[in-house]
């Protein structure tokens, strides 16, 4: 130990004791040991492939990371900062009259916020789309491409309700007979595409994901 | 006893005493009642946003609807999940806007600091629900928020800088009652909470980076600028200087990863506080981002001492609040 800490650790001994008893520091202590080891381990079990201690912690506090939303993934504009996602929408109402907006909409969505939170709806919803596995060639890798393919299953199901639910939410709020959705990619330049003098904007850079379309008699 | 035996048991000494010094020390909770209202006027301003789009995001039929919910929650939480929100037991308008306007005044409180204790469980729980309900329109802000409103429950972050404080102090000259020391082991506690929490943040903010190529090679700072659904300053005028754009780009994941050592340290804390606030600031003004910026600087005050933070409120001679007595 250095001559530093040592004094430091000293001066501590000298000081007067804490008004906490030995019985309740070790109390606390477990306490804060046990949050701080939860605090850690959501993160740890969230970044890929994700740690096998981490998952097994917090399955047994599950009750106290779910009902008080004790800690995150934090991986802010990880692993790669990637394209944005926007939805086109066309809203169609009975009497033939068509509508067109999208989500987000810096036009509408004022302040920022309200704009990032609507931003945020896209790119959860983006966050589910994924094309479906090819089925693989050497019959060998059959077993992994059906796990792949189940996978696939799920997210398309949790997509196409998530969408739908959007969807219901557009009509309810227009009273349209029904809505197109057209899920959006925009992709990013490289700085040489953008000095070659290519613009963000370009429409070619919009890659059309899924065109999802709800009806009104489909509102439960 | 032999040599090794007793350097064993010396270090064993030494560590119980740095650990108690660490948590249980009596701190002013200047920093915490700093934290309790820049956190309660972030608190009210992400829900006063809210309120323009209440029913989208909270009602029954919402962007997400309570189906769509639970089916979520689910598949987050398993079939015995433990999510919950108070807006599952509203389906009209009028008690959305009732519940909203308690939830506002809370808010308001905690900002103010008038029963801040209640006033801290509350604005948790409140939190916590609004979270839960709004899952699918959630972003960092949501988790530095509740992250930092779960730690002032613990401490007294009412005891400074608050009507709380004020009316204490007038109590206690009317009363003509020795003041207390307004130190507490609960404020030490809950500042020590914050400032682990957060060094877990940037440490995993900067560990699943590692994971992605682009920052690696040093295009991830291209890469966000060039977004156009994020920016809001153009920085495009960079594209001309990748090896600048390479250098911020590490510097971001080196600052992160490392924020959890330096931030210790008395001689490099100046330092990455300063970069914590030059970086938030970019992301704040360039990426459309201020609420989420500012959030985190809120966090980085946990690393600022009780005794600045005084210091600074009476050379500002803003502190008609605060009783200057029991100050160490």
């Amino acid at each position: 130990m250095g001559k530093r800490n040592r004094n430091k650790v000293e001066k501590n001994k000298k000081q007067s004791p804490s008004p906490l008893g030995r019985g309740i520091r070790i109390g606390i202590s477990l306490l804060l040991l046990a949050h701080l080891a939860v605090v850690i381990a959501t993160p740890a079990a969230l970044v890929m492939p994700g740690s096998r201690l981490a998952r097994w912690l917090l399955q047994g506090a599950a009750p106290y990371v779910q009902a008080g939303n004790v800690s995150h993934g934090y991986a802010f504009f990880a692993p790669d900062p990637g394209p944005g996602h926007i939805i086109e929408y066309e809203l169609r109402f009975a009497d033939g009259r068509k509508e067109q907006g999208k989500i987000p909409d810096t036009r509408k969505h004022w302040p920022r916020l309200r704009y990032h939170r609507h931003f945020m709806l896209t790119e959860q919803l983006a966050a589910l789309w994924m094309d479906e596995p090819p089925p693989p060639e050497n019959p060998r890798f059959d077993s992994a491409w059906q796990q792949d393919h189940r996978r696939w299953a799920r997210q398309r199901r949790d997509f196409t309700a998530r969408a739908n639910s959007y969807g219901r939410h557009l009509l309810q709020i227009s009273g349209a007979m029904a809505v197109e959705m057209n899920l959006l990619r925009h992709h990013l330049l490289t700085p040489e595409e953008f000095l070659s003098g290519r613009s963000l904007q370009d429409r070619d850079l919009y890659e059309t994901g899924e065109i999802v379309t709800v009806y009104a008699e489909e509102q439960r | 006893m032999n040599a090794v035996g007793k350097a064993t048991k010396n270090w064993t000494v030494d560590v119980i005493s740095e650990w108690d010094q660490f948590w249980f020390t009596a701190v002013d909770p200047a920093t915490l009642a700093t934290i309790r209202l820049c956190t309660g006027l972030m608190l009210l301003y992400t829900h006063v946003v809210w309120s323009l789009d209440l029913s989208s995001f909270f009602g029954p039929q919402g962007w997400i609807n309570t189906d769509l919910l639970q089916q979520t929650w689910g598949s987050q939480g398993g079939s015995n999940h433990y999510f919950w929100s108070h807006f599952l037991a509203i389906d009209s308008v009028f008690l959305l806007w009732i519940a909203h306007g308690f939830a506002l005044l809370i808010f308001i409180l905690l900002t103010i600091g008038l029963f801040s204790r209640v006033a801290a469980v509350l604005a948790f729980l409140l939190t916590v629900s609004y979270m839960h309900r709004a899952s699918g329109a959630l972003f960092g802000l949501d988790q530095i928020n509740v992250m930092l409103t779960l730690y002032l429950m613990i401490g007294p972050c009412g005891a400074r800088f608050s009507v709380d404080a004020w009316w204490r102090a007038t109590r206690q000259e009317r009363d003509q009652a020795s003041f207390k020391p307004l130190e507490s082991i609960s404020a030490n506690i809950a500042i020590r909470l914050i400032q682990i929490h957060m060094c877990v943040i940037y440490f995993f903010a900067g560990a699943r980076k590692m994971l992605g190529a682009s920052w690696w090679d040093g295009s991830a700072m291209w890469l966000s600028i060039a977004n156009s659904e994020y920016q809001t300053v153009d920085l495009t005028w960079m594209a001309g200087s990748p090896m600048v754009l390479a250098l911020l780009t590490h510097v971001i994941v080196l600052f992160e990863l490392s924020y959890c050592v330096l931030i210790w340290n008395r001689l490099t804390r100046p330092i990455v506080l300063l970069t914590a606030i030059l970086m938030h600031l970019g992301i704040a003004t360039c990426l459309g981002m201020a609420t989420f910026g500012l959030a985190m600087l809120i966090g980085n005050i946990a690393f600022i001492a009780p005794h600045l933070i005084l210091a600074i409120v009476r050379q500002s001679s803003a502190g008609a609040l605060q009783p200057t007595r029991g100050v160490r």
